[in-house]
């Protein structure tokens, strides 16, 4: 079964691979606005009771909303049949795997309106500009964002203090302490780098070029940049040393360690403490209790730069199509749901919008769960993610090598693995359709 | 005689090695959903938690969305007897016309049925998504239906049995005494043919009840989902198999596998039910009447 999901899901791929490869997308024309016409939203199980409760609330639009799939491309492959066959589109589409915005953008799809043609300015530039950067194209922004995953360090504060140790500031210091830490208490931990905890916490905070997008079509790799570079000489005797885990954060043998308290720091993103150690530590059979242990502190900086850059890990996003019948429904929906104090009160994680996140951080601010109140670190890392990254169509391919060169090989020779990477990486940017540039 | 000993209890060993190695997943399915996510984690894989947990498990799948699951259920249900019941109607005639009858272009329906059931599902999806579209049919029950409704194994199989295990004379006398073709169908070959039918619908139910793909690309309502879509987009949104829940909805790995086992229950009722049918049904037509 399987088998044949992935024979499936292959098929399917290639047929959106040759569809999409190719043209930029046009920034589009004026939306229509008829304010009798239905929308159709499509969001994912999580989204659905605030879509519900958004349509209740505004019976004066008729609102269809169909749950979606937040499979990776789920979305993709259904709007890209309906185009086919010539049946509606859906006018707002929740993306749980935000990278899919790199499809529907692409021509043949060619599916997303530019929002900032019908978003207050005022709107947009409350969200962070490292979301946003990553779904615009051509000076067009394509997406509202739904919530981040800035990345912070989450440290143990009793055990930092009782062993002495200096929360690094920069990632000098993170590399010596990792030194340190394995040398005076083997088995503990300072997080783990596997995949896209590795990329996006690491790599991406560096602004290494990897996903640098230029246009939708368009690409810059360069692991032999010192944005990449310094990366792998910090990471790559950390792996060495045991004070950095390969393991999937949630692997279960991970999931053990966090248990038992061995994961004395992690350079996370911010909603690692709730929905991975929280939940990690709780009801566990260990005597470990992480009430009030982690504590966060701001991103380190890497050598040569005088921000802390943060990178990014998860988030969704919302689009808007060009083809709606009724823009003017179909953005306030949109806008609604990143915007909403309601919601923003219900949120998981932390609020892409400004004054979303505010509102959320205000609960945080009291969470006993933290060691210190959390929020103005972590209102401070959503302001500083590298924007120097963008949505492709190739990031299945490049976690995948990444786990298959850096982390497999990375404390043996990192340089050759950087430069595995970098090649692997930028075969399947060309295989997606990208130009691919230094 | 001790060479003897010695390859009997090899024999159990690697018997009982087989059985553990196919078993022990089966066990824990069974025992996941009365452990909590930890528990999954640090209890012995093997060791039962707790029928509070296993209530707890079930409050949380069968509450989610207002029970939104006996929907997806009835779904699957309704759609697979549909599906099956034209399927069957459609391919006993078929397959002991195609056996029993000489007429034009007997082989290459033959020989097309045999093609078809070598392409893959995969590349029909799109031809079959256009066609539905065409006929506004996406995102109907329908479009899940009648894509169901084509099933050449089964012509093939009515065939192979009609062909090799239902002798022409039977037919020829029961000719003699007026019966007329339909009669014969019905009254003659569908009795003698239970085995090889029941074989057919089973095989067909379980394709029809486990089918992923076609659903998840012609449905798009909630309240249209089967209970494979239904629980893979649940799975997806929540991360409950890889990867964090970052949602508050309560649907983890032992909601799962709760999920899993409500999903191969019918399966396995229908199963038992066949049995005795199904061995016969595999033995029919290996011999020539």
């Amino acid at each position: 079964m399987r088998t044949s999901k992935a024979a499936i899901a292959i098929a399917i791929g290639a047929f959106l691979a040759v569809g999409t490869v190719g043209c930029a997308a046009s920034s589009g024309g004026t939306p229509a606005s008829d304010p009798k016409a239905p929308i159709t939203v499509w969001v994912d199980a999580a989204r659905l009771p605030q879509a519900q409760a958004y349509a209740k609330a505004h019976p004066d639009v008729t609102i269809k909303i169909d749950v979606i799939s937040g499979a990776q491309n789920a979305n993709t492959q259904k709007i890209s049949l309906a185009k086919k066959a010539g049946t509606p589109l859906p006018d707002v589409v929740f993306l749980g795997s935000p990278d899919e915005i790199a499809n529907l953008t692409a021509n043949p799809l060619n599916f997303p309106l530019a929002l900032n043609t019908v978003v207050p300015k005022k709107v947009i530039d409350s969200f962070p500009q490292g979301v946003l950067a990553r779904c615009s194209y051509g000076g067009q922004v394509y997406c509202l964002g739904n919530d981040v995953g800035q990345t912070v360090l989450f440290y143990n504060k009793p055990l930092f203090d009782q062993w002495g140790y200096a929360v690094p500031k920069t990632f000098a210091e993170f590399e010596q302490l990792g030194a340190k830490l394995a040398a005076e208490h083997p088995g503990y931990n300072l997080g783990t780098v596997n995949g896209r905890y590795g990329v996006d916490a690491f790599f991406e905070s560096s602004g290494c070029p990897i996903l640098d997008t230029t246009s939708d079509t368009a690409v810059k790799i360069n692991v032999s940049s010192s944005k990449c570079t310094r990366v792998g000489d910090v990471i790559g005797p950390m792996i060495k040393n045991g004070s950095l885990s390969t393991l999937d954060l949630f692997d279960k043998t991970y999931d053990q360690q966090v248990a038992q308290g061995k994961v004395v720091a992690m350079v996370g993103a911010s909603w690692i403490g709730d929905f991975a150690f929280k939940p990690m530590t709780t009801n566990a059979g260990t005597s470990f209790d992480s009430t009030g242990k982690y504590a966060v502190a701001p991103m380190p900086t890497w050598s040569g730069e005088s921000t802390n850059w943060s990178g990014s890990v998860g988030g969704g996003i919302w689009v808007v199509s060009r083809t709606t019948k009724n823009s003017k429904a179909a953005v306030a929906f949109a806008q609604d749901m990143t915007t909403s104090p309601t919601i923003a009160k219900a949120q998981t994680t932390y609020p892409a919008y400004g004054p979303s996140a505010d509102i959320w951080l205000n609960a945080k601010a009291t969470d006993p769960w933290y060691a210190a109140d959390p929020s103005s670190v972590l209102k401070a890392a959503a302001s500083k993610i590298n924007p120097a990254e963008g949505y492709t169509r190739y990031v299945t391919q490049m976690l995948d090598s990444f786990n298959n060169t850096v982390i497999k090989n990375g404390a043996t020779d990192m340089s050759s693995a950087l430069t595995q990477w970098g090649q692997q990486t930028a075969d399947a940017a060309k295989s997606a359709g990208y130009t691919v540039s230094k | 005689m001790r060479a003897g000993m010695t390859s009997s209890a090899g024999r159990n060993i690697l018997f009982i090695a087989t059985i553990a190695f196919f078993a022990t997943p089966i066990v824990w399915l069974l025992l996941a959903p009365t452990k909590s996510t930890n528990q999954l984690s640090y209890l012995n894989p093997l060791a039962f938690g707790s029928l509070s947990q296993l209530g707890t498990t079930a409050n949380n799948l069968l509450s989610y969305q207002n029970g939104i699951i006996w929907a997806w259920f009835f779904n699957s249900v309704w759609y697979t007897l549909v599906s099956v019941s034209i399927a069957l109607v459609a391919s006993i005639p078929a397959g002991y016309a195609l056996a029993k009858f000489r007429f034009r272009g007997n082989t290459v329906i033959l020989f097309v049925t045999l093609l078809t059931m070598i392409v893959p599902a995969a590349a029909l999806i799109l031809p079959l998504y256009l066609e539905m579209s065409a006929v506004g049919m996406v995102n109907t029950p329908w479009s899940v239906i009648l894509p169901g409704t084509f099933y050449p194994f089964g012509v093939y199989m009515i065939y192979l049995f009609a062909k090799n295990a239902i002798p022409d004379s039977i037919i020829e006398a029961a000719r003699l005494d007026g019966a007329s073709e339909f009669g014969i169908l019905m009254r003659i070959f569908v009795p003698l043919a239970r085995p090889a039918i029941i074989m057919i619908a089973f095989f067909a139910i379980v394709g029809s009840w486990n089918s992923f793909f076609l659903p998840f690309i012609m449905l798009t309502s909630a309240n249209l989902q089967t209970l494979q879509t239904g629980l893979q987009a649940l799975v997806s949104a929540t991360g409950a198999l890889g990867g964090g829940n970052l949602s508050n909805i309560a649907i983890h790995a032992p909601e799962v596998a709760f999920a899993t086992l409500l999903s191969i229950l019918p399966i396995l009722l229908v199963f038992l039910f066949a049995q005795k049918y199904l061995a016969a049904g595999q033995a029919a037509g290996a011999e020539k009447g």
